[in-house]
């Protein structure tokens, strides 16, 4: 039997059934007496199938589940117990009266030991935080005093070196004026001895005007020496004027790059040079 | 390992089966309660209304289930499974009763109890309508009252009362729709209007 159609059967009563419903049941019950007979047969059948059962059989079930289940763990029990309490063994040897024994020596040396107060200085964690943090700023300070140092030792060598290009500068400032002075005063004797030949013979008188026209000799028979000073001031007073400005331009711009003076040191080469060439 | 308290009237069978293997004591009351009563109207029913027998029964039948849980057929549901055994047992307590009586038939099933006729003018006469349907019930064949049982009192379906009963599904229709008809034909004569 299906169970819609129980449902029904017990749910509804035969005059409530519409044709479907009476069609479903009609081979159980196919008028109102039989309906009804279905219907109580049912509704019986839910009170009745269960009978109450006397408490001692529960009682005995359970003893039976006790010794069954609890043996095993009397056996998980009696391990353990054989490990702590082992018959053959001394009483002294025994596992539990050694794990005791430990147990009371540890509870009564545990109050006598002197660091317990200072282990109370767990003030020292923060100490120690401290500390930690003084060594962390300490590392950071090193780290940029390193920097710093290196910056100025950067410094240092980018200034030794500058001197260094400065004071070989001046060496060279200082040897090209000596050189060129001997040129020029080689240049000055020979043109002095030309002079002396020439105001001997007296002959000769002109003006000679150099390129820039600063400079005018004058060889008369009169002023013979005139020229040699002129001759000195062109040697010595332009030149030496051109070069200490150079130089203390080279001075001013020792601060510069190196690329920069060895291109004023090229210049000025460059220029002595076609001065020489010029005079000559 | 379970993290939360078991609800165990949530579980199912099967699972507080699982449980009662591993020695847990709550899991097999649970069990208990859900099968123990009706377990003891089916013997009870088996056995002529013999419920001294019936409990004895009960009391065999879950300590099968304590001794040795593991013949519990995973594969089946334990409804099934413990309606089955309960059902052999009925069978072998036929067979042992046939012996004893050494005689063919004289506690087969087949056998009813009292005649219909006297059960129904008791039943019309002193007792309620549940009384007049088990006498009634017992009146029937073995294997009619047994389907009508396990169908309408054990709540169990077809298929599981096939399963159990091992016929086919086809077979406990046909027998449940002849008890069910024998039973409301007989208990037509107790309707209210009738002996009004």
């Amino acid at each position: 039997m299906e169970n819609n159609i129980k449902n029904i059967i017990k749910n509804y009563q035969y005059f409530e059934l519409n044709e479907a419903q009476k069609e479903l049941i009609s081979d159980w019950a196919s008028n109102t007496d039989e309906f009804d007979a279905l219907k109580r047969t049912f509704i019986a059948t839910d009170a009745i199938g269960e009978r109450e059962i006397n408490p001692t059989i529960k009682q005995r079930l359970d003893v039976r589940f006790a010794e069954k289940y609890n043996n095993n763990r009397l056996v998980w029990y009696n391990k353990l117990w054989l490990f702590l309490w082992p018959n053959e063994m001394p009483f002294y040897k025994r596992p539990l009266i050694q794990f005791a024994a430990i147990c009371l020596i540890a509870v009564f040396t545990i109050p006598f030991f002197p660091n317990l107060e200072k282990q109370q200085l767990a003030m020292n964690e923060t100490k120690q935080k401290d500390s930690v943090e003084e060594s962390k700023t300490e590392e950071k300070r090193t780290a940029e005093k390193s920097e710093s140092e290196i910056l100025e030792a950067k410094e240092k060598e980018e200034g030794d070196n500058q001197d260094a290009l400065t004071k070989s500068l001046e060496a060279d400032a200082n040897e090209m004026p000596k050189e060129l002075a001997q040129e020029q005063s080689g240049w000055s004797l020979s043109r002095k001895e030309d002079a002396e030949k020439f105001a001997g013979s007296e002959v000769f008188s002109g003006s000679i005007a150099d390129q820039k026209g600063q400079t005018t000799e004058r060889l008369d028979d009169s002023e013979p020496s005139k020229p040699i000073v002129a001759e000195e001031d062109l040697s010595n007073d332009y030149y030496k004027s051109d070069f200490d400005a150079t130089i203390e331009e080279s001075i001013s711009s020792n601060r510069k790059s190196k690329d920069i003076i060895e291109v004023r040191k090229k210049v000025e080469v460059e220029e002595t040079i076609d001065l020489l060439s010029a005079l000559y | 390992m379970r993290l939360f308290k078991v609800n165990y009237q949530k579980e199912s069978d099967e699972q507080l089966m699982k449980m009662v293997a591993k020695g847990d004591q709550i899991a097999f009351d649970e069990i208990y309660s859900r099968y123990a009563a009706k377990l003891a109207y089916f013997f009870t029913r088996k056995l002529k209304h013999d419920k001294e027998k019936g409990e004895d029964f009960i009391h065999d039948l879950f300590a099968k289930l304590i001794d040795r849980p593991e013949l519990f057929d995973t594969s089946r549901t334990f409804k099934t499974w413990i309606y089955s055994v309960a059902n052999n047992m009925c069978i072998n307590e036929y067979k042992k009763m046939a012996v004893r009586s050494n005689t063919s038939n004289g506690l087969s099933s087949e056998i009813p109890v009292a005649s219909r006729e006297q059960s129904v003018v008791d039943t019309v006469a002193d007792k309620d309508f549940s009384s007049a349907l088990e006498e009634q019930l017992s009146v029937l064949e073995e294997k009619h009252s047994t389907v009508f049982c396990m169908r309408h009192i054990d709540g169990l379906s077809v298929k599981e009362v096939a399963e159990i009963l091992e016929i086919n599904e086809g077979t406990v229709k046909s027998r449940l729709f002849y008890a069910t008809k024998k039973i409301a034909g007989a208990l037509q004569e107790f309707n209210p209007k009738l002996t009004d």
